[in-house]
């Protein structure tokens, strides 16, 4: 990483895993969301913008492992936190070239392919924010009941309405992290 | 029956890796190198002429590149007209001119709250939204109306000098004898109903990014219809054939549900009037507030007049409908709304007015998944319930009168009649019947109600490109993009069974490009499936013959002995005669069409819809517990995603039965522009459901499929209404919100 040598303030996060170092005037003003860092800052487009008002949930991500929303969060509030995006929790460590049968896209997360397999989404903009809600309730719930799942996602629209795929959708993938 | 290789069976999506992986681009991911950002100023009047506007201040912010504002509109915008090809309107009808009611105005009036009045396009969002701070109006307010059936009396506000006492038009028309069939009638039930806006709430905000290269314009937008609507639109008004603008999207449409067929052309222009002034790429992207005002399902009322004999026959219906887009209205919608009329309600003898009014209202009248199906089957359905109760007859046989059958001409156009290629409709309703438990008992404070819908559909043209490679994979070129219903993976998976090649080898441009890619109507009303469907189907004809005459020559036989199968060309008569599709060795190109033509049968499918709620009489809740919706689709060319979008509408359809609405106060200010405030339904609204998919014979669409998408939040708002309505003897308007449900039941008691 290279050496920071202004004066300036800095706010550090870890996004993924990796370190971010951005300084606050330039990179980081005090008014920005962690939103519009993560996706006009470090162009990370798979966390979405849908109201900027904390009120549908498509910009969920995870800060310690738990969900926020990140359109009403400021950037500076964040120092020294770690962040998840949906653009985390793919592996692609195990990337080999390969075409249509082998794989070139990484290992899914068991939510992502749950959600592909159950047909959990349709025009797909709440999806990173979906998935990365029912992340949280997994980590924290390995063996949600139906109710625990509606309860967890109940912050996150989804316009096009496939609510009842989604919960089958975060069933299946509590089954196979479990036995993972 | 047919064997399938392909469809009819579960298919993954294939845009599943892009969107559970967040790379999936959106229009708010787009982007163009050296873009500006636009913001919009809005009118805070709903009524108010534009006496002086300075925009010097503005101008003079750091990063400023433009200022726009009406005097930058090219001239005879206002005179261009929205009507397309093949589209009925009353001859009295004032034109449907497509950027007047919302937008920047060539007379400097603004008749909605909300409406655009300038813009700033800069180098930051910042520095943009300093400088709008900065642009000083002076307003002119104008008394201003927001109710349909008030702009039409005397000495109401007048909103446009060319349209004397507000009518824009007044449409009557008359099938059979009414005055006589009210005579038969021994019972004659009146009701008025209204229907309210709507907001999409798309998932993605409205946005567009406009450029100028030289005389020619590029746009990049999301938007269902550039073919038919958007890309006419921009061509008339800056004077520029068709060839020279180009529109493109971007590989997925975030939700649209109707919010993207309409008023795209009115928000564009901002952008691109920004970047000829800029000379720079422009980007201007909605924010929610912004978005809901830009757009809602039309608000109506309707007054409904229904004959009966005693034994439930229908003898005469009247309708009189007072319609309220607001300040302006898109055409093909009031086209719809009419002929519709005539569908809900089988009989001899119909008699309906429509009388379309501008209003001061936000900008309204879009089409919501239905192209103005809730809007004119709501009111009559309730009456039946009505006949029903008061006849003792049950509901579903006075609904079954209605029903149009395989064969049947039905309405469809002022004056236009199309016969009916083939209807499940008696299939569904007995379905229905059982797995409702229609004649079972009701738990305590539960009702049960159904509704049911037949479509229409938007006739336009689609074309379609195949191109072989020369590696035998296979192009396949429309103008259609992904609006989430899985459109991708059905058009790819219906082109590998119609040309015979595996789907894993056909790749389907993403998006539309009015530059690159072929004609199409849009995906809109249901019709993607079957006409760009039918358009593939027969491209796929003419690939397969090229290749076959290829072919011939390195099997040896005549192109009309072979046969392709699963990627592999070979003799019908000696199947060990073969090659593989990259043997073929030559690059071919392959068009196919679909033109309408309101001669062919129409393949439509209706749908029903049965739920049960319980009435909490204390608390005025409504509550569905269980829902069943029966689909007629002809044939699902990928099933799950047919239940996916039953799942889908069905909860839009909850939402406009019981929470939604789009809320003004007395100024015309929308009170409830954020999903804070506007409640549409989350993940713990949406009752245990069953949904069934009915597939009857149908000759017409592409294997047999028709839509299958919008159709299902009608009947389901219709069916929660009908079942409340048995719980209370009294039609409640949705949203029957409990406020609204205590007053009912206090007056009923």
């Amino acid at each position: 990483m290279k050496q920071r040598t202004s004066r300036r303030p800095t706010v550090n996060l870890v996004i993924n895993g990796n370190p971010q170092v951005l300084e606050v005037g330039v990179e980081v003003q005090p008014w920005h969301t962690l939103n519009y860092t993560l996706r006009e800052v470090l162009s990370l487009k798979g966390t979405k913008v849908g109201c900027s008002h904390g009120g549908c949930g498509s910009c969920t991500v995870l800060r310690e492992g738990k969900p926020i929303l990140s359109c009403t969060t400021l950037t500076i509030e964040c120092n020294g936190a770690s962040i998840m995006t949906i653009e985390g929790l793919r592996d692609t460590s195990v990337m080999t070239a390969g075409g249509m049968r082998g794989t070139t896209t990484g290992n899914l997360h068991p939510l992502q392919q749950a959600f592909i397999d159950n047909y959990a989404f349709e025009c797909g903009m709440c999806t990173s924010g979906m998935i990365l809600s029912a992340e949280a309730l997994l980590n924290s719930n390995p063996d949600p009941t139906e109710d625990d799942i509606k309860e967890a996602l109940s912050g996150n629209l989804c316009r096009c309405g496939v609510y009842p795929n989604i919960v089958k959708a975060v069933h299946e993938a509590a089954k196979v992290k479990k036995n993972d | 029956m047919t064997k399938f290789h392909y469809i009819g069976k579960p298919i993954k999506r294939l845009d599943g890796f892009d969107k559970v992986t967040g790379t999936a681009k959106f229009m708010q991911d787009m982007e163009v190198p050296g873009m500006l950002t636009g913001k919009i100023l809005y009118s805070p009047h709903a009524h108010a002429r534009i006496k002086r506007i300075i925009t010097d201040k503005a101008e003079r912010v750091p990063g400023v590149a433009a200022v726009v504002t009406h005097n930058d509109l090219p001239p005879g915008i206002d005179e261009i007209s929205g009507l397309e090809p093949g589209m009925v309107l009353p001859p009295t009808a004032v034109p449907p001119y497509l950027f007047r009611g919302w937008g920047l105005q060539p007379d400097a009036i603004v008749r909605c709250m909300g409406s655009p009045v300038a813009a700033v396009a800069a180098n930051t969002e910042e520095a943009a939204t300093e400088a709008l701070g900065l642009i000083e109006v002076e307003y002119e307010p104008l008394p201003a109306v927001f109710d349909a059936e008030e702009a039409l009396k005397p000495g109401a506000p007048q909103l446009y000098p060319d349209v004397p006492g507000n009518i824009v038009f007044d449409w009557k028309q008359e099938m059979g004898n009414v005055e006589n069939g009210f005579k038969e009638a021994d019972l004659v039930f009146e009701e008025v109903g209204e229907t309210q806006p709507q907001s999409h709430l798309t998932p993605d905000t409205r946005g567009a990014i406009a450029w100028w290269e030289g005389e020619r314009l590029v746009i990049c937008t999301a938007t269902m219809s550039a073919y038919p609507s958007l890309l006419p639109a921009m061509a008339a008004a800056f004077k520029l054939p068709e060839s020279k603008v180009k529109i493109y999207g971007p590989p997925y449409m975030g939700g649209s549900y109707g919010g993207r067929a309409f008023n795209e052309a009115c928000f564009v222009l901002v952008a691109v009037l920004l970047a000829r002034k800029a000379g720079r790429p422009v980007r201007v992207k909605l924010t929610r507030e912004e978005d809901m005002l830009a757009l809602t399902r039309c608000s109506t009322r309707l007054h409904a007049k229904i004959g009966v004999k005693r034994d439930g026959t229908i003898t005469a219906v009247e309708y009189r409908a007072f319609l309220n887009p607001g300040p302006w209205f898109y055409p093909p919608w009031v086209n719809r709304y009419f002929t519709h009329l005539f569908k809900v309600i089988k009989c001899d003898n119909i008699k309906a007015r429509a009388t379309l009014a501008p209003t001061n209202i936000p900008f309204s009248g879009g089409p919501f998944r239905g192209f103005a199906y809730m809007e004119a089957f709501l009111v009559a359905q309730p009456i039946l319930k009505r006949i029903s109760q008061q006849l003792g007859i049950d509901y579903l046989k006075l609904l079954q009168q209605s029903f149009w059958r395989t064969g049947d001409k039905v309405p469809n156009g002022p004056g236009r009649y199309s016969v009916l290629s083939s209807s499940g409709i008696d299939e569904a309703i007995e379905k229905g019947r059982q797995l409702i438990d229609w004649d079972g008992p009701t738990g305590p404070d539960e009702y049960i109600g159904a509704g049911y819908c037949l479509p229409g559909s938007a006739q336009f043209p689609s074309n379609v490109i195949l191109r072989l490679n020369r590696d035998g994979s296979i192009q396949l070129e429309t103008g259609v993009i992904e609006i989430g219903a899985g459109q991708y993976t059905t058009l790819t998976y219906m082109a590998a069974e119609a040309i015979g090649a595996p789907p894993e080898v056909i790749n389907m441009t993403r998006s539309f490009d009015t530059e690159t890619q072929p004609w199409d109507g849009g995906q809109r009303s249901e019709r993607t499936t079957y006409s760009t469907g039918l358009a593939i189907v027969e491209a796929a004809k003419e690939l397969r013959q090229k290749i076959f005459n290829v072919a011939s020559k390195k099997l040896g036989a005549k192109a009309d002995e072979l046969e392709l199968e699963e990627g592999v060309v070979f003799v019908k008569a000696d199947p060990a005669k073969k090659m593989p599709l990259s043997a073929v060795g030559l690059p071919i190109v392959a068009t196919g069409a679909f033109v309408p033509d309101p001669e062919r049968p129409w393949a439509s499918g209706p749908v029903v819809s049965f739920v049960r709620v319980t009435v909490d009489k204390e608390t005025g809740q409504v509550t569905p517990t269980k829902l069943v919706i029966l689909n007629d689709v002809g044939r699902a060319i990928n099933p799950p995603v047919v239940h996916t979008q039953n799942m889908g509408t069905l909860s839009a359809g909850i939402g406009y039965a019981l929470t939604e609405e789009v809320i003004w106060d007395s100024d015309g200010r929308v009170l409830n522009a954020n999903p804070q405030f506007y409640h549409t339904p989350t993940i713990l609204d949406v009752p245990d459901f069953h949904s069934e998919i009915i597939e009857p014979v149908d000759q017409i669409g592409p294997f047999g499929a028709k839509g299958a998408g919008e159709k299902v939040l009608t009947p389901t708002a219709l069916a929660i209404s009908a079942a409340v309505y048995n719980a209370l003897k009294t039609n409640v308007n949705t949203p029957i919100t409990p406020d609204k449900l205590l007053k009912a039941l206090r007056k009923t008691e």
